[in-house]
């Protein structure tokens, strides 16, 4: 049992009070990572209620359900701001990266709490897989709705295709790293893979 | 051979195929036509790709266990809804709904999504999938209706065959003990027979000059080897699963001869 709620007060104060110095983009980067980390902790309740709804046990949810919930909760801001502020292109994959970096960033503190971390290994993997995927998914979110709107194809189909991409992506993560043999080394290895392909991604649209 | 490893088999030659057509569409609008059509239409592949990735996943890592809900669901409603969207962006409008045959389409899937339920006894997932099947059904209708790609006799034909299907495998839940294996193997014989019907049909009209006809025939055959799918099981199931893969090539040629 761990305490997420204070955890999140304790992490989420400094950065908090940072932002009554910082201005510009880095102000914008520290809200939305502050916004990722709010966001996995309402990702975790609204899982947990699914788990006892669904009557899965708690392996098959993190399993099934989690990447359905914690993709629509990373959507949901970058879809707001999106729509609402009509932001510029790197504004928009900014906002979706500090978003998923705030949601890795928690995700991970909690997960060390509750099965420690002396391993520097295992951490070094959790960190670049689990922490790299939640970047990966919602960065190419945001691309695929960048797409969509330079083709002009915006439409609630397209939105929900942006989102079952992503879904996609997070849910073939934890179901390989799910597996025996060599389907854990498969999946650590996706998240990098993934995030080099979208960085090479990111790159041809900012230069387009 | 093992029947898992069998229906891996499968999957894969479906995942290639898609893999293979969505190369082509990428290119196609990466290289200047970019034309709403395709766009949806690689957009709806990727969707489906991705659905059928984690798929041959969840087989190989947990083999011979049925799978919950889970994310590749979503990433087929996508689909269907970017494919109706395709088809609506390839025919011409002004749209005509012609409100009997979009009843029709409508009760058909209705039909469908109760048979699914009674199958799987998922109720959430079952009835959002029959929307967007819904949607993407009348949509093909309607197209069908605007570009005259039937004629009334067929489409009497048509409505009677799936009133036909819809009884048969109803029969197979609620008749009586002894006709229910029969009843089977009509409904896999008249959703393969009438598969192949359209098949033809849409290859006929292929290089016509009416590109929209094809379009529209092509997204109806896909649309039924998703149902003969969703109905099969076993070896049914992989022999539908290759024609689905084998729709891909003609709705993209189909779009793309439109968009020429």
């Amino acid at each position: 049992m761990i305490y997420a709620e204070n955890i999140l007060l304790c992490i989420a104060v400094p950065l908090l009070i940072s932002l009554l110095f910082l201005r510009g983009k880095t102000r914008r980067f520290v809200l939305n990572f502050l916004a990722g980390m709010v966001l996995c902790l309402l990702a975790a309740y609204i899982s947990g209620y699914l788990q006892q709804a669904s009557g899965l046990d708690a392996n098959d949810a993190a399993i099934f359900l989690s990447p359905i919930v914690e993709e629509l909760m990373k959507l949901l801001p970058v879809l707001f701001y999106l729509l609402v502020f009509l932001p510029k292109e790197r504004a928009l994959t900014d906002t979706a990266v500090g978003i998923g970096a705030g949601f890795a960033t928690f995700e991970n503190c909690c997960y060390m709490l509750s099965f420690g971390a002396e391993s520097f290994f295992y951490m070094l993997v959790r960190g670049m897989a689990a922490g790299v995927m939640h970047i990966a998914s919602i960065l190419a979110t945001a691309l695929w709705l960048i797409a969509v709107r330079r083709l002009r194809v915006f439409s609630f189909s397209a939105v929900l295709g942006a989102l079952s991409i992503s879904m996609a992506v997070h849910a073939l993560y934890n179901l390989l790293v799910s597996g025996e043999g060599p389907f854990p080394v498969i999946g650590c290895a996706m998240p990098l893979a993934a995030a080099v392909l979208l960085w090479h991604l990111h790159q041809k649209f900012a230069k387009h | 051979m093992s029947s898992e490893l069998v229906d891996l088999f499968f999957t894969a030659f479906h995942i290639l195929v898609m893999l293979f057509v969505l190369i082509f569409a990428v290119r196609r609008i990466v290289f200047g036509e970019r034309k709403m059509k395709l766009v949806y239409f690689a957009f709806g592949m990727t969707s489906f790709l991705l659905s059928d990735l984690y798929w041959l996943v969840y087989g190989v890592v947990r083999p011979g266990t049925r799978m919950p809900f889970a994310a590749n669901e979503i990433a087929e409603w996508a689909m269907f809804l970017m494919f109706a969207a395709s088809l609506d962006a390839a025919v011409p409008k002004p749209r005509r709904l012609p409100p009997g045959k979009m009843l029709a389409a409508a009760i058909f899937t209705l039909g469908n999504t109760l048979l699914w339920i009674g199958w799987s006894g998922e109720w959430v997932q079952d009835v959002l999938t029959g929307v967007c099947v819904g949607y993407l059904l009348c949509m093909i209708v309607a197209c069908l209706a605007q570009t005259g790609a039937l004629r009334k006799a067929e489409w009497i034909l048509w409505g009677l065959l799936c009133a036909i299907l819809l009884a048969a495998q109803a029969g197979t839940f609620y008749g009586p003990e002894e006709l229910r294996q029969p009843l089977d193997t009509f409904c896999y014989i008249l959703l393969f027979v009438c598969l192949a019907a359209l098949f033809l049909r849409a290859l006929a009209l292929r290089k016509t000059a009416f590109p929209e006809k094809s379009c529209s025939l092509s997204f109806a055959v896909f649309a039924w080897t998703i149902l003969t799918m969703y109905m099969s099981a076993g070896m049914w199931y992989n022999f539908a699963l290759a024609a689905d893969a084998l729709s891909f090539p003609m709705m993209y040629t189909a779009l793309g001869r439109e968009a020429a």
